[in-house]
């Protein structure tokens, strides 16, 4: 009994790994303060922002860089650099938000899937596929359209296609996770279900999700954009950063600067997320670890 | 139309359904003896050379060809292969175009004497017995034709010799050389669509200067010269027109056009203003700035809420600086607007100023009618990039006297819904090609106009507007409508914000554009004076 | 179980899930605030005579009830008449016929810049893991997917399109009347598309092939005195490519929308394009048709990935 406890992998004990990620990785590190950074910036915003993101003056409209507007302004004359900063908030806010919301969802389903097998399997696949087969632009094009014009409107509408792409790759991952020998010796043993998938199943099949979800992030930020475009999310005056991007499109000849930086910004971020991803998947990677550590 | 004028459908800066005036009883002003005209002069420095394709981008693909069928998507491209029986000149009244002369024998009664040696694209005649055809088969409910209901005071025509018709109405009828100078004026082969109706959405056979060679939709349409255009005949320039055809690309991003143009990929665009500094230095291509005959306005809502009170109508008007909306949103491209006719258009009347930009005022005004801690109202503007600049600066000027407007930016099919319901206090207005001044008014005041629902009901206003439409001198009538713009511009029915201006951009080889005559003599001399290659190469 | 009788029973699945479907997109179409024929017309017309306006609805069988409209339309779709867009005046069907030829080079190009970059990327950074090279190249790939494709899109056009005029910068040709054009119009459009999912596969490769060589059975491999080589390739690659299967597919299967960017800014007439203008203006003809062939393509590309999934892990088949 004994032995079979000890070479099961350990459940990740969460901060300590992270904090022994992030000390060891040095790429992840560089994401996580980059991160931090355009935390800190959104919430700051106030404070940093050289002029209010609303102030609109019409006599300057779409002048570039000069001492009194960093980054130049807008189609409204207001001034770029302050937006971009007020920008990050609705970015982060929504490409965190809608990502936790269809993680939770999916990786509650897919597990749920993965381990029951049979009819629940049967179902839930069915039913992410009903939802798959909706191309997701489309499909947050017409629920927001229908939900109407608002950011949260845009939230829901993302998590509720998001989450499909996290269910499949749960619940593939359990479907070879749970063949394993060890998860084998434990149901043997006679542990409960829950506690095998919660305990010994889930952090098996963490590593590609915590890639899927530092994509997601950038992906919700991209979609963001694009919805933001056509009229539904942000609603005007806000500042998001696909806002910026789209509308500032049209302008790319004369103020560049309007489309490259929050494109810049969106990237930064996105990038960092990704770097942070990785430096996480490395460290809760149980196998790897393991790989180093098997105790008698 | 009721849109922003940020429509492109226009692409060499030209309107194309032009509806024009009443024509005076007396024919010498209506007859065509086209080298007669004022703006039938040729005198080019350089001699033109035939040769070349043509290439220019849209922003959509035209739909249906056949101009009474619907939808058709862009009215320019269709200018080509269709003609008119009229055009419009440099204060939008109506020319004899595809017609000879045009004569009211009584307020119910027309004597029209068509063009001669004008051929369609399939060789037939364009003769009385077409024309007759053609419009009886638009007013018969099975041709699905949208353009019926703009004929319906038509009784009968009857054709007196191979070029003379005469058209009978049940009611005095002035705006009827404004609807054939639109939509239903467009000549189509009677032979063509008397063989294959369905066919012609997508084969159309005109009288213009070029047919259509291929149609790719969504992708482009490829024209090719007409060697039998009768214009080339009757004005004494046989070589027109001088391209070999004309290469309309479908483009929807205009930052893509322009960057086809910067390629040298097509060879005239209709510009974004804020494309204009980009393009302003650069040696390879000349910019010309035109009028246009749209006008953006904001609608009021008059008979329910808060826009019943007039004062609180005129608060609105006074909080907008115009100058500064047309210098941030129109990057100075447009014209400061008075009322609703365009200040080139023989309808506008002179004696009316733009409404001046006074926020004390306003607050004032607010103030009596029980406002003094701010008003709240609601509306809704189109969503494109356009509205919502201008929706925002617009929303911010009236939170300056502290007015909220509460506006959503939606799409058409959207705001559509909310025109229809009255759900609104303000919101977006305006109107694109104007030219009969009987359709504006129509549209936006009158009971059975299609964009007002009962949201206007000016009772003198819709009085002159009947008075409009049977007026058939054309003098009267001009006083009529001035006499409707005062009313309106004193009730303050709507804002009126600005005419617009339309930039287009040719690369530097295209030539026989003159400038002056255009602004001049507009849709005629476009028409009339066709361009060509330096050296018959694109 | 038999590979036969598990394919009866995906199909199976697939016919319920399209009929599911296929109610739910009608649902959906009439959610969306706005009424069709008025904003059609409003932006091509004006109509200031409210009959007009009656006649064209009724030519288009909109004023009748919800579900007379869902009946004839089922009935008409299911004898090939698809019915016509209220936004242009076409038949659908032949806007499907169109535009298909356009989307599916768009995505066979996508796909072909994906693997050619992203496999090799990936292998190339989980092998030479933490070492400057995988740096360089997760570094690379992860600005593939961070960037916006739009963005991206457009920096290409002015960059080879207008700077360096070496292709064009919009437009679409026919491949049948331009060999050469139509493969130099489509070089940006599935390029931007391709990096953006070569970034992807590149990461989820990397991912994936860490996880296999940390396997027992990877070690076992080892100490049986296989060269790195052999294991590498004998043992480990095939696993590690099922993730590979699932990001394809589903790229494949959501190729439609997916595109919809891509084809506004390069000009091109394809599908994505199409479906989106018709969301927007309540065209349901059009709405409809393409969302049932979407979710037919998707279900057809699942049952695929599905089956490739079998082959390539034993294992997942058995448990079927």
């Amino acid at each position: 009994m004994t032995d079979l406890v000890t070479i099961a992998p350990l459940r990740p004990s969460g901060a300590m790994l992270v904090l022994r990620a992030v000390v060891r990785h040095r790429l992840a590190a560089c994401g996580l303060i980059v991160i931090l950074l355009f935390c800190a910036m959104a919430a700051l915003a106030p404070w940093i922002a050289p002029y209010s993101p609303y102030e609109q003056d019409l006599y300057a409209v779409l002048s570039g860089p000069s001492a009194a507007h960093w980054f130049g302004t807008d189609n409204l004359g207001r001034d770029l650099f302050s937006r971009t900063i007020y920008g990050a908030r609705v970015s982060l806010l929504f490409g965190i938000g809608s990502t936790a919301l269809s993680a939770a969802l999916g990786i509650a389903l897919g597990l749920v899937a993965g381990f029951r097998g049979g009819w629940v399997d049967g179902l839930i696949m069915r039913v992410t596929d009903a939802f798959l087969c909706f191309p997701p632009l489309i499909f947050i094009l017409a629920t927001s359209a229908a939900l109407g014009p608002g950011l949260h409107n845009v939230v829901l509408s993302f998590a509720l296609f998001g989450w499909t792409g996290f269910a499949r790759i749960t619940r593939g991952q359990v479907l070879v996770v749970r063949e394993l020998p060890y998860i084998e010796a434990a149901r043997a043993s006679g542990l409960a279900p829950r506690r095998i998938m919660l305990a010994h199943v889930l952090p098996n099949t963490l590593a590609p999700l915590i890639v899927a979800v530092t994509i997601t992030v950038g992906l919700a930020i991209l979609v963001e954009s694009g919805v933001s475009f056509l009229g539904l999310g942000v609603q005007p005056p806000t500042a998001s950063w696909g806002k910026e991007l789209r509308v500032g499109f049209t302008y790319l000849e004369t103020v560049p600067l309007f489309s490259i930086a929050p494109g810049l910004m969106i990237t930064l971020v996105v990038i960092a997320f990704n770097f942070l991803g990785d430096g996480l998947r490395d460290a809760l990677d149980p196998r790897l670890k393991a790989a180093g550590k098997v105790r008698k | 139309m009721d849109s922003n004028p940020d429509r492109r459908e226009f692409v060499l800066g030209f309107v194309a359904a032009t509806f024009g005036a009443m024509l005076a009883p007396q024919s010498a002003a209506a007859n065509g003896a086209l080298r007669d005209q004022p703006w039938a002069v040729w005198d080019y420095k350089d001699k033109p050379v035939r040769g070349g394709y043509f290439r220019t981008a849209v922003e959509r693909y035209i739909g249906k060809m056949n101009p009474n069928h619907w939808p058709v998507l862009d009215w320019i491209s269709m200018n080509y292969f269709h003609e008119r029986l009229m055009l419009t000149d440099g204060e939008y009244k109506p020319v004899p175009w595809l017609l000879e002369e045009l004569k009211f024998e009584d307020p119910q009664t027309v004597l029209m004497r068509l063009r001669e040696g004008v051929e369609f694209h399939d060789g037939s005649k364009f003769n009385a017995a077409a024309v007759k055809y053609q419009m009886e088969w638009i007013r018969d409910p099975k041709s699905n034709a949208w353009t019926a209901a703009w004929l319906a005071p038509l009784v009968s025509i009857d054709v007196v010799d191979e070029r003379t018709l005469r058209w009978k109405f049940n009611v005095a009828w002035a705006a009827f050389a404004g609807v054939i100078a639109s939509a239903p004026g467009f000549a189509m082969s009677a032979a063509a669509l008397q063989a294959d109706v369905e066919k012609y959405d997508s084969a159309p056979r005109g009288t213009g200067p070029y047919l259509l060679e291929e149609a790719s939709p969504d992708n482009f349409l490829k024209l090719r010269r007409n060697p039998n255009w009768w214009f080339a005949k009757a004005s004494g320039n046989p070589e027109m027109p001088y391209f070999d055809g004309i290469h309309i690309s479908v483009i929807p991003d205009p930052a893509v056009r322009l960057a086809n143009l910067r390629a040298g990929k097509i060879d005239a665009l209709t510009l974004d203003k804020s494309q204009y500094a980009a393009l302003k230095d650069d040696p390879s291509v000349t910019v010309y700035r035109l009028p246009a005959s749209h006008v953006n306005a904001l609608r009021f809502n008059t008979t329910k809420g808060v826009f019943q009170d007039v004062r609180l109508r005129k608060a609105v008007s006074h909080a907008l600086d115009r100058k500064a909306l047309i210098a941030g949103t129109q990057l100075g491209f447009a014209r400061l607007a008075s009322c609703m006719f365009p200040g080139d258009h023989w309808c506008h009347n002179p004696e009316l100023a733009p409404v001046a930009y006074d926020p004390a005022l306003s607050k004032k005004l607010l103030d009596e009618a029980g406002h003094a801690n701010g008003l709240t109202v609601r509306g809704y503007y189109i969503n494109t990039t356009m509205g919502q600049t201008i929706a925002e600066a617009v929303k911010n000027m009236l939170a300056k006297v502290g007015i909220d407007w509460q506006v959503d930016l939606l799409p058409a099919a959207a705001a559509a819904t909310r025109m229809q319901a009255l759900d609104y206090d303000l919101a977006s207005s305006g109107w694109l090609f104007i030219h009969d001044p009987d359709l504006m008014p129509t549209g936006l005041y009158h009971p059975n106009g299609g964009f007002n629902f009962g949201r206007s009901k000016n009772d003198a206003a819709i009085a002159l507007i009947e008075a409009g439409r049977r007026e058939i001198d054309f003098d009267k009538r001009q006083k009529i409508y001035w006499q409707l713009e005062k009313v309106l511009y004193d009730a303050y029915e709507d804002a009126w914000l600005w005419w617009e201006e339309t930039l287009a951009a040719y690369r530097k080889n295209v030539m026989g554009r003159d400038h002056d005559n255009l602004l001049k003599y507009k849709d005629v001399w476009f028409w009339s004076h066709p361009l060509w290659f330096k050296d018959g190469k694109a | 179980m038999a590979m036969g009788s598990y394919i009866c029973v995906r199909l199976l699945h697939a016919l319920v899930i399209l009929a599911l479907v296929t109610m739910l997109v009608f649902v959906i179409a009439q959610l969306i605030p706005g009424d069709a024929v008025m904003a059609a017309m409003a932006s091509s017309v004006d109509m200031n005579d409210p009959a007009v306006v009656a006649r064209v609805r009724h030519q288009f069988g909109l004023d009748q009830s919800i579900l007379m409209q869902f009946r004839n339309w089922l009935t008409r779709y299911l004898t090939g008449d698809w019915g016509t867009s209220i936004g242009t005046g076409q038949k659908v069907h032949a806007m499907f016929i169109q535009r298909l030829p356009v989307t599916l080079e768009l995505f066979l190009g996508a796909t072909a810049w994906s693997v050619m970059i992203g496999i090799p990327a990936g292998i190339i950074s989980a092998l030479k893991r933490n070492s400057v090279v995988d740096v360089a190249v997760s570094t690379g790939t992860m600005i593939g997917v961070s960037i916006p494709s739009f963005w991206e899109a457009i920096m290409l056009i002015y960059l080879l399109g207008v700077v360096f005029p070496i292709l064009p910068p919009s437009g679409y040709v026919p491949f049948a009347e331009n060999p050469l054009l139509n493969l130099k119009s489509m070089a940006l459009p599935t390029f931007v598309l391709g990096t953006h999912s070569a970034g992807l596969l590149a990461r989820y490769v990397r991912s994936s092939l860490l996880e296999v060589l940390g396997q027992d059975y990877i070690r076992t491999a080892r100490a049986k005195g296989l060269s790195e080589r052999a294991v590498i390739t004998l043992h480990a690659l095939k696993p590690a490519m099922i993730p590979v299967v699932t990001v394809i597919g589903l790229a494949w299967a959501h190729m439609l929308a997916g595109a919809f960017f891509v084809e506004v800014i390069f000009a091109l007439p394809g599908l994505g394009r199409m479906s989106v203008d018709a969301i927007f203006q309540k065209d349901f003809s059009v709405v409809q048709a393409t969302l049932i062939a979407v979710s037919v393509n998707v279900l057809v590309v699942n049952l695929l990935v599905d089956i490739v999934y079998g082959y390539l892990d034993p294992r997942v088949r058995m448990r079927q």
